[in-house]
């Protein structure tokens, strides 16, 4: 374009100006401001894109990308020789920076309508959504139709107040953030009442937000349900865990009741009746009933003391789980190997519920598995504490029946494990709870 | 746990070993106690006195017993295991740590319930003046006030219980299944810090044949004979403990 009038003047060529020197200047003029006003649109779409969302991004990108070029070819021609019929090279600049020139504005068309476009993958998202879907998968469908990464769902929980995701874990709607933290809320309703939330970027048009929703309202529907569902199991959990974590505490607090009550004053009493008996030395009636009422008051201690050990055994608060088992192989009439590979303390419930599943498989093993030798092994891998009690008896233990290994199922599931009972390949009898416990 | 004295061979002079390895007690023992329950200590008190110890300080909890150790320096505490403010093992941890700033006073634990862990717990930092046993035993009058006696001499004593439970764990996989039953009796009276003649009351057997038992028991673990008590104690539970 440079000196268009300079060195090859065709015959077609209008000629309006009065002179060439007033031609040349009003090119100068017009190529600078061209520079001028490129300048500032590459300053404001650096200046809007630095402020904008994922979502507007995306509307920029095209015109960020045609205006590098256009920069780019620019540079080239400024640095190419004027010579545009000679020089291949120079004429091929030239024949781009006027393809460039045209194809600008349909860029800036391109981009405005790329939101349009968008609503055609709503239709997309129709047919996407007929199928089961696992959960989380609505979300990712929802935010790739409507290009925002960041999309959240949540549901409203049935007749309580609160939102929870689609694996029923509660959430806060977010509230109105700044900058590019900006959240808008869409909730979407049906026959007034509200069925779901979307949380997604401001920049999305909100047409096409209530069109998708429109478009998944019966996969929304459902997820809705499924979340109730996980929210409503997850509370019955915690719930079951509480109750078990308030049992334990109040047996903690009977053995401690009793071990500063009873068992002292029993002791104490038992120490009284010592001293009666050396001052009654030489009278053998008397010494005969006192030897009797120490020899019951001593059989009545120990019998407390096993009562006492077994609603809650102190070394279990004091020492932690290895110990307490360890105690407990020391007490049981069939030999018992202990192999922990861990001495840490773990969280209260934890040490107590995999306490109690040793303590109940090892009465059982006794009990009824005619058993001549016992293992328990206790172990942390992969952020689950695992207990195994193994025996060579009879076996034929199950978990449905019996309500003692009912019990531990229950106790175990409470605190997220899992429990089973299957036949040793030796023989004997398998007793297997694995915990999670994450320190 | 490891026993770094060396141990003296059978026929050794036992009383030599014993003056030099324990404190000089005087004739009348000077006793510290310390549980939570006034009418439990008053009791203990009351026996002690009645058996010719001199009771220097009573505490009710494990802060009170270090001020009350630091002043009065008795030859021996006697100190329950669960002590306020926190009813755990806090007796256990005076009993360390007197036993690191007084190697000289020893230190008996009771306790409602005895456990293996804990029993080598005390003995292991500090395997000479301390005794860990059952709150019960202190009913056996005469009996209690000699294993007092035998704490304040450096001795050691372990609750029977306890080396019941050690002998059945080791029991299945070990040389203790060598032993005939009148040998394991003798065991556990060793590990509860009895000399021969004591253990020869006991079981009403001969001297004669108290030693012929206790050789006998040393050559089966494999231990060296040894003459002074406690020191049989801790190589009946550094046998027991790592065999």
């Amino acid at each position: 374009m440079d000196d268009i009038l300079g060195t090859h003047r065709c015959a077609w060529e209008p000629a309006p100006f009065p002179s060439r020197n007033a031609v040349l200047t009003a090119q100068l003029i017009a190529q600078r401001l061209g520079i001028a006003v490129f300048a500032l649109l590459l300053v404001a779409v650096w200046l809007r894109w630095r402020r904008a969302t994922r979502a507007e991004r995306r509307g920029l990108a095209p015109l960020w990308a045609a205006a590098c070029i256009y920069l780019a070819v620019g540079l080239m021609g400024a640095f190419a020789s004027p010579d545009t019929t000679g020089d291949p090279f120079a004429y091929l600049i030239w024949e781009l920076q006027s393809v460039l020139q045209i194809a600008l504005p349909f860029v800036f068309l391109w981009g405005l309508l790329s939101a349009r476009l968008a609503r055609s993958a709503v239709g997309d998202l129709v047919i996407e959504l007929d199928r089961p879907l696992p959960p989380g998968e609505l979300r990712a469908s929802l935010a790739r139709t409507l290009g925002d990464p960041s999309l959240q769902v949540l549901y409203p929980r049935e007749g309580q107040d609160g939102w929870v995701d689609a694996d029923g874990r509660p959430a806060p709607l977010p509230g109105p953030g700044s900058g590019r933290q900006a959240r808008t809320v869409t909730v979407v309703e049906r026959d007034g009442q509200p069925l779901a939330a979307l949380i997604h970027d401001p920049a999305l048009d909100p047409g096409l937000v209530r069109a998708a929703a429109a478009a998944a309202a019966r996969a929304i529907v459902n997820e809705r349900l499924q979340a109730e569902v996980r929210a409503q199991l997850e509370e019955v959990r915690a719930s079951r865990q509480r109750i078990v974590e308030a049992g334990d505490a109040e047996r903690r607090r009977v053995e401690r009741n009793l071990h500063d009550g009873a068992q002292q004053r029993m002791v104490t009493l038992a120490l009284e009746l010592a001293m009666m008996r050396e001052r009654a030395a030489g009278d053998p009636a008397m010494t005969a009933s006192l030897d009797q009422a120490a020899a019951e008051l001593k059989q009545a201690i120990a019998e407390l003391r096993e009562l006492a050990r077994g609603i809650h055994p102190a070394i279990l608060t004091e020492e932690g789980l290895p110990a307490a088992v360890e105690a407990l192989a020391d007490r049981s009439p069939v030999p018992v190997a202990v192999r922990a590979d861990f001495d840490a303390r773990l969280p209260g419930p934890i040490e107590a519920t995999a306490y109690f599943v040793v303590a109940e498989s090892l009465a059982n093993v006794t009990k009824y598995a005619r058993a001549s030798v016992a293992q328990v092994q206790l172990s942390r891998r992969d952020g689950h504490l695992r207990v195994e009690v193994t025996d060579d008896g009879v076996g034929g233990a199950e978990a449905s029946r019996g309500s003692g290994l009912r019990g531990l199922e229950d106790r175990v599931s409470a605190v997220r494990g899992s429990f089973r009972v299957q036949e040793a390949p030796e023989g004997g009898t398998c007793v297997l709870a694995e915990i999670p416990c994450d320190t | 746990m490891r026993v770094n004295d060396p141990v003296t061979p059978e026929g050794g002079d036992a009383a030599a070993t014993l003056r030099s390895t324990s404190p000089a007690v005087p004739a009348v023992i000077r006793v510290v106690l310390a549980d939570d329950s006034v009418l439990f200590r008053e009791g203990i008190a009351r026996v002690l006195a009645e058996n010719g110890f001199a009771v220097a300080g009573q505490a009710g909890d494990a802060d009170e017993l270090d001020v009350l150790v630091d002043r009065a320096r008795p030859d021996v505490v006697v100190t329950d295991i669960r002590m306020p403010p926190t009813n755990t093992d806090e007796g256990l941890l005076a009993a360390q740590r007197i036993r690191a700033r007084h190697p000289r006073i020893g230190v008996l634990v009771l306790s409602q319930y005895v456990e293996t862990r804990q029993a080598i717990k005390l003995l292991q930092n500090a395997p000479q003046g301390v005794g860990y046993l059952l709150k019960d035993r202190v009913c056996d009058i005469a009996e209690f006030a000699d294993t007092v006696r035998r704490i304040a001499h450096g001795g050691s004593v372990i609750d029977p219980e306890v080396v019941a439970h050690l002998l059945q764990r080791r029991g299945a996989e070990s040389a203790l299944e060598d032993l005939t039953a009148r040998e394991q009796d003798i065991l556990a009276l060793m590990a509860q810090g009895r000399s021969n003649r004591a253990i020869c009351e006991r079981l009403f057997l001969s001297p004669k044949t108290v030693e012929t038992h206790v050789g006998a028991i040393f050559t089966k673990l494999g231990l060296l004979p040894a003459a002074d008590d406690h020191r049989r104690v801790l190589a009946v539970i550094t046998y027991l403990k790592n065999a």
